[in-house]
């Protein structure tokens, strides 16, 4: 493991009957925010439950931290730097904001309660939810429950961060709110956020990995993937059932990916452009890659 | 950010576990309260937790308030009594410090506006059995019983005693 | 509502009753006065340290943080459990309130059944059903399916097998002094009403053991069923004014044995604590 890097795969593979979730997924990250961009059954919450420690491969080498999870030791010592989001987090709906982050709080260690309380009013006034300390978690909006979410896994200012999915049904408000969070937290960690919308990678990310099938697609900067792009999207009036992908945007026009057709404008690519054509079909549709089809 | 609420509406938001309404009462409040609980004890240590077990008990009863008279007036009833409870754990400390200014300018009174001038020598010529009965029913709201438990005497003494002191200032003003 | 008047406290005779330099009735005007007007009293507060409010607030701020304990956890406290503890043990979910009350039914069913037939048959029932319920609380509480965190709580460094000790405490604490308490009311001589004791607890710790390396849930079936099956094939044929006694399990050489198999059980789970740690999870998607 080398200085800069954080967390290592080599050639990781996990399977839920007969369905290959990861196959052969080798890649490393390290500080700053890595985007793990896919659409749904990729892959991408199999792969950062890996990272987190929550799921064991079925194969292949995996270092979090400059430790092995597969020990327990080593388990231990990657989660008391960790910070986790699931995908889909639960509740104990019945506690204040501040049982709840205090509860999680004594399970991560930190068994002082004066300082545990502190670093709990620090963490809740890190995501904006200094005034609701004692409202229930029943009580609060879907947006507010995942700042609580949220701030659970910023306790103890963590080495590294697996988020995955965080900012979902937020509304831009608050999406803007969680990237702030984030991109704070970011400049001395690292971050792994799982996501499949491509503004949260344009606003955030140093890096992002696209997934698709079980395997990784592009390894790349934001704007290198963009360019990738150039010149393969244009914005004609009309559809054309020959490009690869093609919608009518809010302007009336149509955005086409692939070979223009006749009288077409030459379009600014957009990560979404580049996303799409890595993926190669239109969002919701199953890859066709063969062995896997709807694991995650 | 000032809080334009008022003290009310801060305590109907207390009650619905607002802790950013008790910092804005406690903004408004702590300072007054501070200065008049050390005019009853002078150990500053007495004082803060009896100010600190004020605002903890807005926080947990807010519905106390029941809407009448001011809300400064009733926060001043809840802290007096927590001094007092302090006090009874410290038995060697008084209720009112020992030495007492009792040297009043007449610009002060003036000062005042109020028509306190002739009041202020004869609240001083008081004795201190009476003074005391005289700050803890009339000036900190204590009831009888309160102020008797507070002085360590019999409600009948304090009520002889409150009587006296009406009648000498009585007497003092006419 | 307060009135604004129309006559402040002049400054200097603010600062004056702060530091405790005016005379009495000065004193009492002001603080008559102050109870009435919200900008005297706003003018009071550069007159006190900032640090010494500050520090008021940040304590008060602290108290009111703190989550209100409950009686159980107040006692327990008192007996000298670390706070953080008795918060786990507070908090964590288990489901005991409807658990307690479907087993109070079945020990009340059980008990009165006893009362009113009296016979061997009945407290031979009773001592064979009596310790299944200790296990299905137990087992319950060691396996993460009904818990809505279990994701979050695969991923602290808390082992998982200190937390499922921790929930299985909270169960088993109340469901055995239920248990205890219906014992009471069996009729049996001696002994005869606790012979149930020794099984539950063999039981909840063979569970375990296996459930280091099989589904809880299916050990604990397995378990549970096979002692009831034992039970029943042991005395076919024995007189039924004495079936307990017939029961090797509830003969003194028999709970000697059960004794020693839990002990032995009981080193196997401490010996592999460390597998509860992805076995339940590894399995979700």
């Amino acid at each position: 493991m080398t200085a800069t890097t954080t967390v290592e795969l080599a050639e990781v593979t996990k399977s839920y009957g007969s369905t290959r979730a990861l196959d052969g997924i080798t890649v490393a990250f390290g500080r700053g925010v890595t985007g793990v961009l896919g659409p749904n059954g990729a892959g991408k919450t199999t792969l950062l439950r890996i990272v987190a420690t929550v799921l064991a491969p079925d194969s292949g080498a995996l270092r979090v931290l400059g430790e092995d999870p597969a020990e327990v030791r080593g388990r231990l010592s990657i989660r008391r730097r960790l910070g986790y989001f699931p995908q889909e987090p639960g509740y104990y709906a019945n506690l204040t904001t501040f049982e709840f982050v205090d509860y999680i709080a004594i399970l991560k260690e930190m068994t002082v309660r004066r300082a545990r309380h502190d670093e709990v009013r620090r963490v809740l006034a890190e995501v904006g939810l200094g005034d609701a300390t004692h409202k229930r978690i029943k009580a609060l909006s879907g947006g507010m429950r995942r700042r609580v979410i949220l701030a659970q896994a910023l306790l103890g200012a963590p080495e590294l961060l697996v988020l995955d999915e965080p900012a979902a049904g937020l509304d831009p408000e608050q999406r803007l709110r969680f990237r702030e969070t984030v991109s704070a937290v970011a400049e001395h960690h690292t971050v792994l956020l799982s996501t499949h919308q491509t503004e949260d990678v344009t606003a955030l990310c140093q890096r992002v990995v696209v997934i698709d099938g079980g395997r990784i697609l592009r390894d790349a900067t934001p704007e290198a993937l963009v360019e990738a792009a150039r010149g393969r999207v244009w914005l004609a009036d009309r559809a054309d059932p020959g490009a690869r992908l093609s919608w009518r945007t809010g302007t009336g026009q149509h955005r086409l990916i692939g070979d223009p057709p006749a009288g077409a404008t030459l379009a600014e690519p957009a990560l979404e452009d580049a996303y799409l054509l890595l993926i190669g079909r239109p969002v919701g549709t199953e890859p066709d890659v063969a062995g896997s089809s709807r694991g995650r | 950010m000032r809080d334009l609420r008022s003290d009310e509406v801060l305590l109907v938001a207390i009650g619905e576990q607002d802790q950013g309404a008790l910092t804005a009462l406690y903004q408004r409040h702590a300072p007054w309260l501070t200065a008049r609980l050390t005019h009853r004890c002078g150990d500053s240590d007495v004082v803060d937790q009896a100010l600190q077990d004020t605002f903890v008990a807005v926080w947990r009863k807010p519905a106390a308030y029941r809407g009448s008279g001011e809300v400064a007036a009733w926060l001043w009833g809840i802290a007096v009594r927590r001094l007092i409870d302090q006090l009874r754990r410290r038995p060697a400390l008084a209720y009112l410090p020992a030495a007492e200014q009792t040297v009043v300018s007449a610009e002060d009174e003036v000062l005042v506006g109020l028509h306190h001038g002739e009041l202020a020598g004869t609240l001083d010529r008081l004795s201190p059995e009476l003074l005391s009965v005289v700050q803890a029913t009339v000036l900190d709201g204590l009831s009888t019983r309160e102020a008797a438990r507070l002085l360590g005497i019999p409600t009948g003494t304090v009520k002889s005693r409150a009587a006296r002191a009406r009648a000498q200032l009585r007497e003092a003003l006419a | 509502m307060t009135a604004n008047p129309s006559w402040h406290i002049d400054p200097e005779l603010l600062a004056g009753y702060v530091t405790g330099a005016s005379g009495r009735a000065s004193r009492a005007s002001v603080e008559s006065h102050l109870v009435t007007c919200a900008s005297c009293r706003a003018a009071m507060a550069p007159l006190i340290a900032t640090d010494r409010l500050d520090r008021n607030l940040a304590a008060i701020a602290d108290r009111v943080d703190r989550p209100r304990l409950h009686l159980v956890e107040r006692l327990l406290e008192r007996v000298g459990v670390p706070e953080h503890v008795t918060r786990v043990l507070a908090v964590t979910p288990t489901e005991r309130g409807a658990w307690l009350a479907g087993m109070l039914v079945a020990l009340l069913v059980a008990v009165t059944a006893d009362l009113f037939s009296a016979s061997e048959v009945t407290v031979f029932a009773f001592l064979v059903a009596a310790p299944l319920l200790p296990l299905v609380g137990v087992t319950a509480a060691v396996t993460f399916r009904q818990d809505p965190l279990r994701e979050l709580v695969a991923a602290v460094p808390t082992p998982v097998f200190k937390l499922f000790m921790m929930r299985a405490l909270v169960v088993l604490a109340p469901t055995i002094a239920v248990a205890a308490g219906a014992s009471m009311l069996v009729p049996g001589q001696g002994w005869e009403p606790v012979l149930w004791l020794l099984p539950s607890f063999g039981l909840i710790v063979a569970t375990l053991a296996l459930g280091s390396w099989f589904p809880v849930w299916a050990v604990a079936w397995t378990l549970g069923g096979a002692w009831v099956l034992a039970a029943a094939v042991w005395v076919r044929g024995a007189p039924s004014a004495d079936l307990v006694g017939s029961y090797a399990a509830f003969r003194p050489a028999g709970q000697l044995v059960l004794l020693a198999l839990s002990l032995l059980a009981g080193f196997v789970v401490v010996v592999r604590r460390d597998s509860f740690d992805l076995v339940d999870l590894g399995r979700t998607s």
